[in-house]
């Protein structure tokens, strides 16, 4: 064959595939400290979890000093596809550590502090009121007051605003909860899982004007927070937020495969979305999932182009992709030469507590607190452990997950698309303590 | 300086740590509450774009209208605008606000006895169909009953009695929801003034704008009100002062320049306009 042939061969294999020069290299496990058969242990569990029918296929991904030394596609990505170690899942709500770094990356220029109100820069949201039940028997269920203070953009990061999403509805029954909810859904705001036909400007603006669930800084519950801060970042940026995403996170960390819209030569490599009941019913999604206040839309991933352009959870991306975010966020703040966040930054950002005395228990327990856009365990006194106090973690609702152990040096990832969310809980811890017990140094 | 030597200095030293309260030694939050100025005059406006919406510089023109008729009349009214009904129908008839600025809000009997209702804008209204679901339109002429097989899309709060009585289906939603299950087939039919409805087509349908169609004739007409509230300790005295800068707004023609500045020439401004005698 000649060099024109190999060159074409090698142009063509870039376009189509998510890596330019072949899939990413693996190392030797033991050469990272790692134990290969301990490691295989991974393959069994996943195939097990394919072989019930629990999900339809993975990618799993664990590096250790820098270095990739687990990395396995397994199963189905659509029907009659087999999963593929480029296969681009929806992350959905691991955007938020993306979006975070988004805005940390502004912090560094000194375009904004994370104590400013969020008014200074969304004029919306000043003078923002908070809803207050009122003793049974008054004139009113309810009263709005004036917020002990303004919603501050380190509040957005930490979840700590006092905003809300609508589907933990579905799972906490509380009349605030429920009032704030209705509001939210009386002007038009929806979750962003099935997305609108509108600017994220337009609905960040609605959003602030409603009230808030409780006063900011006293509450630590998972919102919309991190919409407005995409939204955030078009303002300060004065750049539509997939294109700063572009030019300043996923270009720099050469991440090829992450995109809020997908491209149309990449559309085959989306994986499909499948419902389980974890006892062997899987069957693909085809349309809408709504249950009751949790509405998701599997299928607008294949939409090519679009208006609405959230941090909380828009982006498409691989696991090898979100391998080398993860592995920015441990190098503390730099990959392959580039920096793109200071070490003091990721430092602020992992700090171990950001919340005082609430606890991150939404996907983890007690004992884990929220950093500036991930779960950080704080002690080994509670259930999920994830190896190590300073494991920062976070997922998404389609059942992908990443977590990064600072102390061991070691990413674990783990990509799925599979649906009820919670469901997975179990593989994931399983697999944690599969990729720390292999840790053999 | 050595303060032993010099007692006076050492007194105002230790007055100036007395007086001071100890939240301006300290390291307090950057963000207080006495950031916020209460007022009792607050106007609370619902969305309604082009007519209310924070998106236009003056607030839209039935906010501009009423800040000119308040600047006229020196009466100090801060307007907010919200984007929920609910929060509007909370502040005015249980936090007793001055005043609420809106269409298509609905008051029951009970609550409209405590209300002044000063028109600002008529808002002729206009149903719409999607063509690709409905090419030949539907069978509209002026009776609701011949519509009783399709579904009607109102708003939130719209009074919706006239199509319940003629048997016609009804799904709510605000005006983008609406567009979008018109779009979906899921309502054959919404309403709304021609202004509004075009602010949304341009804004979010704007590839298949064309592929929405007015219906004829027109659906009726509403009205966009300032509604003052008799509760509100200053709420009727103020009700009047403002009809009487609105009427004086009309007769020196400075209603139909904004208007006009607003909407452009043509039939547009007639058909939003209060009758100008």
């Amino acid at each position: 064959m000649n060099k024109r042939l190999w060159l074409f061969l090698a142009l063509f294999l870039a376009q189509t595939t998510g890596f330019g020069k072949g899939p990413p290299s693996t190392v030797k496990p033991e050469s990272v400290g790692l134990s290969a058969p301990r490691l295989r242990n991974i393959d069994r569990l996943i195939d097990q979890h394919i072989g019930e029918k629990k999900i339809a296929g993975a990618v799993v991904l664990v590096a250790r000093k820098g270095k990739i030394a687990y990395f396995r596609e397994a199963g189905l990505a659509d029907t009659g596809k087999p999963m593929q170690k480029d296969t681009i899942f929806r992350v959905v709500s691991m955007t938020k550590p993306l979006t975070s770094t988004a805005i940390m990356l502004l912090y560094e220029e000194g375009k904004l502090l994370l104590s400013d109100p969020v008014s200074k820069y969304i004029p919306e949201f000043k003078d923002p009121k908070v809803l207050e039940l009122q003793p049974e028997g008054s004139a009113s269920e309810y009263k709005l007051v004036p917020a002990h203070r303004e919603i501050s953009i380190r509040d957005l990061l930490t979840h700590t605003s006092g905003l809300l999403y609508l589907f933990p509805n579905n799972y906490y029954h509380e009349r605030e909860r429920q009032l704030v909810v209705d509001f939210y859904k009386e002007a038009g705001i929806t979750d962003g899982f099935c997305r609108p036909n509108e600017t994220i400007g337009d609905m960040v603006k609605r959003l602030a004007r409603l009230p808030l669930y409780k006063h900011p800084g006293e509450v630590w519950d998972y919102s919309l927070a991190s919409d407005v801060l995409g939204y955030l970042v078009e303002v300060v940026s004065g750049m539509p937020f997939d294109q700063f995403m572009q030019k300043r996170v996923f270009g720099p960390l050469k991440m090829r495969d992450s995109h809020f819209y997908i491209p149309k030569e990449k559309l085959g490599r989306v994986a499909a979305v499948w419902k389980s009941d974890w006892q062997g019913s899987l069957n693909k999604v085809t349309g809408p999932m709504i249950d009751r206040d949790l509405a998701l839309c599997p299928s607008d991933a294949y939409a090519l182009s679009g208006k609405y352009l959230t941090g909380g959870g828009n982006v498409l991306s691989t696991a090898y992709d979100y391998y080398r975010f993860a592995q920015m966020l441990l190098n503390k703040g730099e990959l392959d030469g580039v920096r793109l966040l200071s070490r003091k930054t990721v430092e602020l950002m992992t700090a171990t507590n950001h919340i005082g005395n609430f606890d991150a228990t939404f996907l983890h327990d007690h004992g884990w607190k929220f950093g500036l856009g991930f779960a950080i365990q704080q002690d080994r006194a509670h259930d999920v452990d994830a190896g190590d106090v300073g494991v920062f973690e976070w997922a998404g609702i389609y059942s992908t997950r990443f977590s990064v152990d600072p102390k061991e040096d070691k990413i674990t990832i783990f990509m799925s698309q599979t649906s009820p969310f919670n469901l997975h809980f179990n593989l994931w811890d399983k697999l944690l303590v599969l990729s720390g017990s292999a840790i053999n140094d | 300086m050595d303060i032993k030597k010099r007692p006076a200095r050492l007194a105002v030293l230790l007055l100036a740590i007395a007086v001071c309260p100890a939240s301006v030694w300290a390291t307090g939050p950057r963000i207080k509450q006495d950031l916020f100025t209460p007022n009792a005059n607050v106007i609370y406006a619902l969305d309604f774009p082009p007519f209310i919406t924070t998106e236009l510089a003056g607030g839209g023109i039935a906010i501009e209208l009423v800040n000119t008729v308040l600047q006229a009349e020196k009466i100090n009214a801060p307007i907010n605008t919200l984007p929920s009904p609910r929060m509007l129908a909370y502040y005015i008839l249980q936090e007793k606000a001055l005043a609420a600025v809106g269409g298509h809000l609905h008051f029951t009997a009970e609550e409209q006895k405590s209300l002044v209702f000063v028109p600002l804008l008529r808002l002729q209204e206009h149903y719409y169909v999607y063509r690709p679901k409905h090419p030949q339109g539907l069978p509209w002429q002026g009776d609701l009953k011949a519509l009783a097989t399709y579904v009607y899309g109102a708003n939130q709060k719209e009074d919706v009695a006239a199509y319940q009585q003629a048997g016609v289906k009804v799904e709510t939603g605000n005006t983008l929801t609406l567009l979008e299950k018109l779009k979906a087939g899921q309502v054959d039919f919404i309403g709304g003034p021609e202004l509004a409805i075009n602010w949304y087509l341009d804004r979010n349908f704007a590839a298949d704008k064309d592929k929405f169609s007015k219906l004829e004739p027109n659906a009726g007409e509403g009205t966009l009100f300032i509604i003052f509230n008799k509760k509100h300790p200053q709420g009727e005295t103020l009700a009047k002062q403002f009809k009487k800068g609105l009427a004086a707004l009309i007769a020196n023609g400075q209603y139909q320049a904004l208007l006009e500045k607003q909407l452009g020439g043509g039939d547009a401004v007639s058909r939003y306009s209060l009758p100008l005698q």
